[in-house]
């Protein structure tokens, strides 16, 4: 029985097993965050009840982008919401029967498929700030979480 | 060696039980609030008896004077029973709901007479319509002070973790 949980090898067994021990430690400890996806806000892209992970070195080199799917951490990273990076530092944000005007210019949203007029006012993000949306702007404005966030409680960008 | 390893192992067992079961102030305030959360919580086959069993149970969490603050609002101050009859006056969805606070942040003042408290209110229930489960979420400072050998809850207030432009 001994000989079959360890194989010919015990001692190399157990530094591969610890190698593997070790690198999920790292892995999902230090570099992907598991996320149960909950809610329809960012349909068509993730479906309700999806897993994904939430990729922390993706900007340990770089900042995020606009068109990011990220992970935006609450109190902590037990939950988070997953939204889509629309506005820039510095950037003049405005929404027009449903299209997003970055700078005045309109925003080309491949992720997006259907656009309820929703209207904001412009206004500028600070140094240090994103404004996110869900991918589902078919739902009612009231009914969607968006909005500016700091560049803090970005855990990481969604993997896939 | 063997005798070593022993030690060892022993030694580690010891400091883990030391440091989940030391007594401390902090450890007492997060049993309270996940006290608290099951308190909130609504069971799917709830009953008036248990409704009223919550409610006397909710009035020991709460200060005589709670102050509220929801986002960018003025804060208010509202007593214990207001804030339970606001609790009692909601309805809840059918099915019931959990409530689980996470990330619990608890930061003692140097008195040990009050401590400030940072989470995320996590809310699991089931949609009206569909059935389908739901998960809301909500982060929250709140300030508790300790009453009578007992921590209850001084203040609240809700943050927006995505804020809204102006409209």
């Amino acid at each position: 029985m001994t000989h079959f949980i360890l194989g010919r090898n015990p001692r190399l067994t157990l530094i591969r097993a610890s190698a593997l021990i070790v690198s999920a430690i790292v892995l999902f400890g230090f570099v992907l965050l598991p996320v149960r996806l909950h809610g329809i806000s960012m349909l068509p892209t993730y479906n309700d009840g999806g897993l994904n992970f939430a990729n922390r070195a993706a900007y340990w080199w770089r900042e995020p982008a606009r068109g990011d799917a990220v992970a935006i951490r609450m109190a902590g990273e037990h939950v988070v919401y997953v939204k889509r990076i629309v506005g820039l530092p510095r950037e003049r944000i405005a929404i027009i029967a449903g299209v997003v005007l970055v700078n005045d210019e309109p925003l080309v949203e491949p992720a997006v498929v259907y656009r309820a007029p929703w209207n904001v006012p412009a206004f500028t993000l600070g140094d240090g700030e994103y404004f996110l949306i869900g991918d589902n702007r078919a739902m009612a404005a009231q009914n969607h979480d968006f909005g500016t966030t700091t560049r803090a409680r970005v855990v990481g960008k969604m993997l896939f | 060696m063997r005798r070593a390893a022993v030690l060892l192992v022993s030694l580690a067992v010891i400091a883990c039980a030391v440091y989940f079961w030391w007594p401390s102030e902090e450890r007492v305030v997060r049993n309270r609030l996940r006290g608290l959360a099951d308190t909130l919580s609504i069971p799917a086959q709830d009953s008036d008896v248990g409704r009223v069993t919550r409610f006397a149970q909710l009035r020991r969490y709460f200060a005589d004077e709670v102050e509220i603050r929801s986002g960018t609002a003025d804060p208010q101050s509202i007593s214990r029973d207001a804030v339970l009859a606001a609790i009692g006056s909601w309805t809840p969805p059918p099915g019931g709901l959990a409530i689980e606070f996470v990330d619990v942040q608890v930061t003692m003042a140097p008195d040990a007479a009050s401590a400030k408290v940072y989470l995320t209110a996590k809310i699991s229930g089931h949609d009206a319509r569909t059935g389908e489960p739901t998960v809301d979420a909500r982060e929250a400072h709140l300030r508790m002070i300790k009453r009578n050998g007992e921590w209850v809850v001084a203040s609240v207030e809700t943050t927006d973790t995505l804020e809204r432009p102006p409209s």
